[in-house]
């Protein structure tokens, strides 16, 4: 644990930097937000098999992380849970905890959300007005810092508890 | 301290007790405030630490998405609301990427990276502590909240607070104290002040009949109570000392009249003694004139027996025997012729004989008139007691110093007379007859005793302004002045034989007659003088004006 506290850290550190161009550091970065924002939501207990069953970290669309993502949960738990990061179809997104929508899938966003339903998925996007337009959490990057957007009506619907701590970061929270 | 307790104690008893009711009050609500604060200070640490404890994890939960996010503004914004707050020092988040975001820290000393907000150092301030509480999330630690709290500034708060209210509080309880001790005294010192006039009266007036009213059934009610049976005591008793005195009186008077009777019984053996010494003296002086009968007698028994009356028979024997030639005889015989001259002496013895005989028994006539003249006077002094008559003061002095001349004449004292011309004097003689010879025996004692040759008394018979005094003076032993006090005591006698009755009977004797028997003496050594005064009856007196 303190071996992820450490890279935390050390992910967060060069946040500074994030202004600059180097899309790995951006996404190093994101990648622990993703993680973050996991460890201030609670899904309900349906939407896990059994106590031991993994939190599902899928990525819809192409894979911005490459594998920083995988690497930066290796290891890491949330709320006791392993992680699992893997790139899922559509099919798939609605048996996934959190599903990361990559920004090629703008488009398919309706379809995307429809196929989802009423699932406990917590959506995460960096696509611009992401949570407009039916998403939960969207990431956008604002004076070289990272800001979250929370639409908490989606998160009710998913029966996903957003802890107020996170809401208080985040940009808008209708 | 000794000073004010005793104007305290003059204080009137209202503002006394007023005072004391203050005194209590203002001592009892500081005891109480002082207590009360020290108890709520330190309640008040202990509930600032708790509470500041959990402000600080509760901040650290507020903070934990800050801190994981390291998001600088967003702590900056959730430890903002802990400025509101007056006992938050400072505030500082410790983000998970190592930075430090100091959200506030009044004091201002510490840099933009709080590492002074977070030093140790700081740590021991009494008044000023740091709090530090991890901020967790999802089991892992993502920062550490720091709050630096000061109580100090609370503290002193808290006793302003204290001290105003107190202030309040005590000035209201003063005057409900003073209010209600105004209201409530008159209940104690009424009484007590209606109680001190009531005696005061009493005092002053002296009436112990009246009684004070019974206001209550308090101390003071029994104090008054008290005081009410207190006067009934007092009441009583004056009326038993009333009877008593009256009693007293009678008892004095019953005493008196025995005294009267006994003193009258005294007088009357005094006055038999008295005669008894006068009938001794006079058997004295009688015993000395018949010394004087006797050696009259022997003188003349003398003279008969050397009288010639023999060689007067020889001479007419011898002229018988020559009866027949007388003239031969005469003529011729040497005796014849010597015969004339012998018969004329004998003659002449005869006469000489027969004159001393004469003078003898002229002499014993005299003594034996003298013999008759003290036994008369016994005989006049020894009727009974009361009987007055008019004599000549100058005569009875004489008879009293003619009872006494055979003793003062054997002792060598001479005796001296200074007669004034006063007049006839009814009186007791024979009491004045036995004072005088008492006096005049007492003078020759003390004349005897210096053993000088030079002893003389002065018998002096004065006429003052309403009495005559008869002194008798003496050069003698004289009287020390302890003893001029009590010399007519009865039982006061400075001789071995004396009785100490002489001068005490002799005084009362002189009171009854209403005068007086006084004595005068320079001291040891100087001689005295007994006066015997005898008052001048008014009659006399006018006439002599």
């Amino acid at each position: 644990m303190k071996r992820v506290f450490t890279s935390l850290i050390a992910a967060l550190a060069l946040s500074a930097q994030l202004a600059s161009a180097d899309p790995s550091l951006e996404y190093q970065v994101k990648a622990v937000c993703v993680l973050n924002a996991a460890r201030f939501v609670s899904w309900p207990a349906s939407a896990f098999a059994d106590s031991d069953a993994p939190l599902v970290i899928g990525i819809l669309g192409d894979n911005p992380f490459g594998s920083i993502l995988q690497d930066a949960v290796q290891g890491a738990t949330v709320r006791q849970r392993r992680i699992v990061v893997r790139r899922v179809g559509l099919a798939e997104a609605a048996n996934c905890h959190i599903v990361f929508v990559s920004r090629p899938e703008r488009d398919r966003l309706p379809a995307i959300f429809q196929t989802i339903g009423d699932s406990s998925v917590l959506t995460i996007s960096e696509i611009d007005r992401f949570v407009e337009n039916g998403g939960t959490v969207g990431l956008a990057l604002e004076h070289g810092k990272i800001r979250f957007e929370v639409k908490q009506e989606a998160a009710s619907r998913a029966r996903l508890k957003i802890e107020s701590q996170f809401l208080l970061l985040a940009r808008s929270t209708k | 301290m000794k000073m004010p307790m005793q104007a305290l104690r003059n204080l009137p008893i209202g503002p006394k007790l007023t005072l004391v009711i203050m005194a209590t009050c203002v001592s009892v609500l500081i005891l109480t405030d002082v207590a009360l604060f020290i108890f709520q200070s330190a309640t008040a640490r202990s509930q600032r630490i708790d509470e500041m404890s959990s402000l600080a994890q509760i901040a650290a939960h507020n903070s934990a998405a800050a801190a994981a996010f390291s998001d600088r503004d967003a702590a900056v914004q959730i430890l903002s609301a802990l400025e509101t707050r007056d006992d938050v020092e400072g505030a500082c988040l410790l983000l998970a990427n190592g930075e430090h975001a100091v959200a506030f820290d009044r004091d201002h000393e510490h840099d933009a990276a709080g590492e002074g907000l977070v030093s140790q150092g700081r740590r021991d301030a009494k008044e000023d502590l740091l709090f530090a509480s991890a901020v967790m999330l999802d089991g892992m630690q993502v920062g550490t909240l720091f709050l630096r709290a000061d109580f100090a500034r609370a503290q002193m708060a808290l006793l302003k607070l204290y001290a105003k209210t107190w202030l309040l509080v005590l000035g209201v309880a003063l005057l409900v104290a003073l209010v209600l001790a105004k209201r409530l005294q008159p209940l104690i010192t009424d009484p007590i002040l209606r109680l001190a006039q009531f005696v005061r009266g009493v005092g002053e007036k002296g009436d112990y009949s009246v009684h004070a009213v019974v206001t209550g059934n308090d101390e003071i009610g029994a104090l008054t109570d008290a005081f009410n049976k207190m006067l009934d005591q007092i009441r009583s008793r004056d009326g038993a000392l009333l009877e008593a005195r009256d009693r007293l009186e009678e008892r004095v008077e019953e005493r008196t009249r025995e005294l009267e009777a006994i003193h009258r019984q005294l007088v009357e053996a005094l006055r038999r003694g008295g005669m008894a010494e006068i009938a001794s003296n006079v058997l004295h002086n009688v015993g000395n004139v018949l010394n004087s009968v006797n050696v009259s007698a022997s003188v003349v028994s003398d003279n008969l027996k050397k009288s010639k009356t023999a060689s007067l028979g020889k001479v007419a024997a011898l002229m018988q025997q020559h009866e027949a030639d007388l003239p031969t005889f005469f003529a011729d015989d040497p005796r014849g012729k010597q015969l004339p001259a012998y018969v004329a002496s004998l003659s002449d013895h005869l006469m000489a004989g027969q004159q001393a005989a004469l003078s003898e028994m002229e002499q014993l006539q005299g003594n034996i008139d003298h013999i008759k003249e003290i036994v008369s006077m016994q005989q006049n002094y020894a009727k009974v007691s009361g009987l007055t008559e008019v004599v000549e003061i100058s005569a009875l002095v004489e008879d009293s110093l003619r009872m006494n001349l055979g003793a003062l004449s054997r002792h060598g004292v001479e005796l001296k007379r200074e007669y004034e011309d006063v007049p006839m004097m009814e009186v007791e003689k024979h009491k004045i007859l036995q004072i005088l010879v008492n006096l005049i025996r007492n003078a020759k004692y003390a004349c005897d005793e210096t053993n000088e040759p030079d002893k003389r008394i002065t018998v002096r018979i004065a006429r003052h302004d309403k009495h005559i005094g008869i002194s008798v003076i003496d050069n003698g032993v004289g009287i020390p002045a302890e003893n001029l006090t009590r010399i007519f005591n009865h039982g006061f006698t400075t001789r071995e034989s004396g009785h100490g009755f002489g001068l005490h009977s002799g005084a009362l004797a002189a009171k009854e007659m209403g005068g007086f028997l006084e004595v005068h003496s320079a001291g040891p050594g100087c001689g005295a003088t007994f006066t015997l005064g005898l008052p001048i009856p008014a009659a006399e007196l006018t006439c002599a004006a």
